[in-house]
This record gives C-alpha cells, structure tokens and sequence, in this order.
C-alpha cells in the first residue's frame, strides 16, 4: 500500500509537533491551548506501574499527525481510487455502505468520507468527525470536551488530548431515536503511525442511538499505537449502546479510555470485542451519576500469539437504585495471556445499588493464560454486589463427542469457541457477529 | 458389517477390555448386557475412537476395512454413530444449527434450510419434543431423558449404518422408551442400521428385538445367545454366568 498521506508532523512530540497539529486543523486558541496543557501532563506523568508490559512503546519513532488528502470529499466516488480499494479489502459491501446511516471512515488520522442520511439531519441528528464538530458546533463542543475524561485522567488519556485527530461526534435531540445504528470504520495504514482519534456523543433526554466502531488493521512490522479517548453523555432516560469490535495487527498497542456519564433512568451499554493487538489497555466505563442510571459492558477478548489482552470494565455507581453488570469471556491460545479487570465502587448515599460482575475465561492449551482481577468497592450498606469467575479448557471429552459427529478436532474447537462467545456474539448486529464467527474460525484452523 | 477381533483395550495402565471378538451383520441389533464396571460402555468408546482408551492389541473391521486407528471424525463418516450413556452439555451451540452441522456433514448435501426445519419438526414431535428444543443450547439444562432425545435427533440426521446405543434407555420414561425404540427399530427393519444396544433393561428388547444377546463381565464376554438369555439375567442376576 503506498504512503498516499500529503502531510506529516515529524516523528516524535513536542510542543512544536503540539502547535503544528493545532494550526493545520486551523483550530481556535482554547483548543491549543488545551493540548498543549494535555502535552504537559503527558510528559509529567509515569508509565502505568500496572498491567502488562507496554515498555515497548517508542513515543518518539510515532508520527501523531498524518493528512491524506486535501479537504473533505462528499460522496465515495469522490475518494480517491486507492483509499477506496482498502475499504474495498474490508470487505464491506456496496449494499451495506448505502444502508448505513453514515460512513465516517478513518483513514490515517482524518475522516476523509462522510456520508449522512438527510432524514437523520432533519431530525436534528448531527453526526460528523470531530474536527469539523469543533469548527461547526463550537458551543455543545465546549460543554463536552474532556468533562468525562478529563486531559490529565491517564497518561494515555493526556497524549490523546494532545495530539487528538478524528472520531466521530454525534449529537442526538431530546426524544429523538435513532433507528439505524451509526458506523465508521477505522484503519491504521501509515507506517508507525499512531492514531489518536477522539469520539464525543451527546445523547439529550430520552434520546436513543447505537455506535458501532469496527476496526481492522493490515500488519506492519513497525510499532504502532492507537490512544484513543471516548466519552459519552447521557442525558435523563437517554439510552446509548456503543458496539465496537476490534482487529488490530498484532504489533499495535491498544490503550483507549472509554467513559461515559450516565444521568438519570439513563442506560448505557457497552459492548466491546477485542481480536488483534500486541497489547490492548481497555476497561470501559460507566459513571451511574444519576438515579436509577444503569449501566453495562459486555466485552470478548482473544489473546492469541504473542498477545495480551487485559479488559475489562468499571461501574462507578454515585447515585440511588443504580445497576450495573460486566459480563466478560476471553479465550487465550498458543501462549496468550487474558487478563480480566473490573471495578465496581458503590459509593455512599447510593442506596439500593447493584452490581454484577462475572468473567469465563476459556483457554484452548496449556502455554496460555487467564487472569481475573475482580474489584469491589462498597461503601454503602443498603447495596448487593456479586462477582463470580470461571477459568476453563477445552474438554477432551467435549471434543470427542464433537469428533464422534464427524467434525475434525480444529472443526471441534472452532464449534465450542463460537458456542462460547456466543452469549456475547448475539448482542452485536448480524453482519458483525457473521463476520466475528469466521474471523474465530479462520484464527482456529489456522493452527 | 462391524467385526471386532479380540480387542483388548487399556485406559492408562489398565487393561479394561481383555480380548472382545463380536461380529454383527447388516441390519442386525445385538444387545450388550452385564454388571456396572464390566467394560460396556468402555466398548462403545474404543469402537467409536476416543483417544484415552488405547487399543494393545486386536482388531476393528468395519465393511471390511480395518479402522483399528482410525480417527472418531473418520469413524463417523464412514457410518459409525455413538449415543452416549452421559451426553454432554454445550453452551452457546444452537440444537439447530448443530443438527444442521452435522447433516451437511455425514450426508454431503445442502438443506435449503425450511427443507432442513420441517423435517427437524418431524422428529422432534415424534420423539415428544417441543418446538422450542430447536432454538436451545445443545443439551444445556437439558433432563436426562430429553439429553438421550437429542442423541436420537443426532443419529437421524447423521443417518449411520451402525449405532452403539449405550444405555439410552436410561432416563427414559415409559412413553419417551417407547417413541425412541420406535424409531430405531424401523431404521433396523429396512436394513439400514445395525445396533448395538448396551442395556440393563429388559423391557427395551420388547420394542427393539435382538438378534443376539451378549453378557460381559470384567471386561470379556462370556455368554452369548438369543433373545431369552435376558428373561435369564432378569430372573437371576449375572451370577449365574460365573
């Protein structure tokens, strides 16, 4: 694939790189201002001294800011030729592309395609990158920013706030309902470059919208980081579901945060797959800010060679009768490493809270491993909280009965992977879940 | 059809079958009877494959052709089923879609599938089983009785020329026994099935009569003969055979 972008930062950051990222976007001062203050807190702050190793991670061979093209194009006939045959390798259909409301497909760090559906508009419905919402919905975009994950929150956090390009911005009215679920798709293709995209959604009071993100990536032999941050609002009765299932090449360190405020009987669900990566840092959140708020994450995790996947979720319950659940499976194999993470803190005053949490872990040979960190925080009386966690195998008894039918032992393991995750698999749309069911497939026989 | 030639079977160190010689015929049902712990369902296993039961020594025939190593995928396409005494649960596996599975599988055809549905309904109301087993985990929840169902579901859809029916007759009730011996036997009638049906119980000859009845005990078949050799066992135990 040859190097189409027309504009790099050069590698490495500074406040230099900070400043030239900032002027090419043409951005108002408060946005600068703000990355270089996120810039700041980056270089202050630690490695984290937990989870897995991610020393790796060489910040000055990355560029943060690659421009393919010039301008935004309108249409996909418009993108140029090259650009759309990667899209073409992803396999999604021309029938697909048209049924969707909206493509926002990232290609390096800027959305060159958008697409949306006049109805949705009409509706009050905005859906764009996030650089064009900075420029064109200044006001809402300032309310939101970094008020649920804040600039200095983590150190990957901070580096994202600095050097943030693309994602999507999404902005649902009161009582709107948003039928089709909105989808971009994300790739990582410049070589060692990293990908920091910012996605921002609003959904007003009562509103209803469902975020699909699915990510893939061809290999490269360099290193490659994606830090992304998502932060999401509801509103009183809002309810958001956020599917994002991602394929990362094996050489990619995956550190995203993911938080979402949560008012009021607002519902919040997160599902989140992860299959590629070297290393992926992910626990999506909920804050429970609001009575009767509820939140869930559901989220699948394959570690294979040479992979680590260490997920997992946090409930942060503030308010009365608020629920949560993290429910979470993994499967490790040829010496991969699972690590569930969870929290749940029920803090005083939020009476009448629940929360659950429960993680299966599946490991399809003996190199591989699963961990389970399970945490919880109570410190109101009048709440319940349970976790529970399964580490299993692959029984040879299980796949005997399977080879007795006629299946071959990689036909067999496939079989009780998919029967596995499917709990999970379910919960995503079915061109998604078929997609996700041969892609486990292909991963097993491949042996 | 199937002939096995003194076939002696190790699980780990220990020899668990000591020298079987059996020969069944096309079309024929041979009941296996005997104590707990004689080797019976041991039998079925080797026969059918699994990788723990080590065969030292003898041989498997099947329509002539040796499949003493064979693999159990092997086994089963060329015509070998086994109903197991404990099936096994299977979550986030669709009765449906594994039924489905296994008769592309065994019959090398593709199921349109309403085609594949309606016939799916047939049997399972012939077996007294609801709609709804169609759309549930494989055998997850399942009773012991509606387990022993869906070893009979699969059978059908795998269409086998030799089933090893081990103790299917166990958790039945009186009616399921019925309907499940039923459908054997008129698989058995045309010719199409050999079975070997590992019993303790009596009442299931009425319904799937046997051509031959053999009695093993620790792990080596002493007697053989017809059918009246059960009505012997169910008056006297399996004393009489020492």
């Amino acid at each position: 694939m040859p190097d189409i972008s027309v504009y790099k930062t050069p590698r490495g950051l500074s406040p230099k790189v900070v400043r030239e990222i900032s002027r090419q976007k043409n951005e108002p001062t408060w946005m600068l201002e703000l990355r270089l203050r996120a810039y700041g807190a980056f270089k202050k702050m630690p490695m984290p001294v937990w989870g897995p190793d991610i020393s790796g991670i060489n910040f000055d061979e990355i560029c943060y800011y690659a421009k393919p093209i010039l301008g935004k194009k309108k249409s996909w006939s418009e993108v140029p030729k090259n650009i759309r045959k990667t899209f073409d390798r992803l396999g999604i259909p021309e029938a697909e592309k048209k049924m969707l409301a909206g493509v926002g497909a990232q290609y390096d760090s800027e959305v060159i395609y958008q697409s949306l559906r006049k109805e949705l508009s009409g509706r009050g419905v905005i859906f764009t990158n996030t650089d064009s919402a900075l420029k064109e919905y200044p006001d809402i975009f300032k309310e939101y920013f970094g008020q649920a994950v804040p600039f200095n929150d983590n150190k990957f956090a901070a580096l994202n706030s600095a050097v943030w390009s693309g994602g999507s911005f999404i902005y649902v009215p009161p009582g709107v309902s948003v039928e089709i679920p909105l989808q971009a798709y994300f790739r990582i293709n410049a070589k060692g470059m990293g990908q920091f995209e910012r996605t921002l959604i609003v959904a007003d009071k009562g509103s209803e919208v469902h975020y699909i993100e699915a990510c893939s990536a061809p290999l490269y032999s360099e290193v490659s980081l994606h830090a992304a941050v998502v932060e999401i609002f509801l509103k009183k009765g809002a309810r958001v579901r956020y599917t994002t299932i991602q394929n990362w090449s094996d050489n990619v360190y995956n550190l995203v945060t993911k938080r979402a405020m949560v008012d009021e009987a607002g519902e919040m669900r997160w599902i989140d797959g992860n299959i590629g990566s070297k290393v992926t840092m992910k626990y999506p959140s909920c804050v429970l800010r609001g009575k009767k708020a509820k939140g869930e994450m559901l989220s699948f995790a394959y570690a294979g060679k040479g992979q680590t996947q260490d997920t997992g979720g946090k409930m942060i319950h503030l308010a009365p009768h608020t629920v949560s659940r993290i429910i979470s499976k993994s499967i490790s194999r040829q010496g991969g490493i699972s690590t569930f993470r969870a929290l749940s803190r029920i803090a005083k005053g939020a009476k009448g809270s629940k929360t659950h949490m429960r993680c299966d872990a599946l490991l399809l040979d003996k190199k591989s491993k699963a961990d389970t960190f399970p945490s919880l925080k109570i410190d109101e009386q009048d709440a319940s909280a349970s976790h529970e966690a399964v580490v299993g195998r692959v029984g040879s008894e299980q796949l005997f009965y399977l080879r007795s039918r006629g299946f071959s032992e990689k036909e067999a393991v496939a079989m009780i992977v998919t029967g596995f995750l499917e709990p999970i698999v379910k919960e995503i749309p079915l061109e998604y879940a078929i997609e996700l069911n041969r892609l486990m497939g292909m991963e097993i026989r491949g042996l | 059809m199937l002939t096995i030639r003194n076939l002696h079977v190790n699980s780990g160190k220990k020899e668990i079958l000591k020298g079987i010689t059996l020969h069944i015929k096309k079309g024929e049902t041979h009941f296996l009877m005997g104590p707990n712990g004689a080797g019976k369902s041991t039998l079925g296993m080797a026969l059918m494959g699994h990788p723990d039961f080590d065969v030292t020594k003898g041989t498997l025939f099947f329509n002539a052709k040796n499949i003493t190593r064979f693999a159990p995928e092997e086994r089963a396409k060329l015509g070998l089923f086994l109903a197991f005494q404990h099936p096994l649960e299977f979550e986030g596996i669709r009765l449906y879609s594994f039924l489905r599975n296994i008769a592309v599988k065994n019959n090398k055809a593709v199921f349109l599938p309403a085609v594949f549905y309606s016939a799916l309904e047939k049997n399972l109301l012939s077996l007294g089983m609801g709609r709804e087993f169609a759309e549930r985990y494989l055998n997850l929840g399942f009773s012991g009785g509606e387990k022993k169902k869906t070893e009979i579901l699969q059978l059908l859809e795998a269409k086998p020329k030799f089933a090893i029916l081990d103790e299917i007759d166990s958790g039945l009730d009186a009616e399921s026994l019925l309907r499940v011996t039923k459908a054997m036997a008129a698989l058995t009638r045309n010719g199409d099935l050999s079975l070997l049906v590992i019993t303790h119980n009596a009442r299931t000859a009425k319904y799937l009569p046997p051509r031959k009845v053999h009695v093993m005990v620790g792990g080596r078949i002493i007697a053989s003969g017809e059918r009246n050799l059960i009505n012997k066992i169910d008056k006297h135990g399996y004393k009489i055979f020492k």
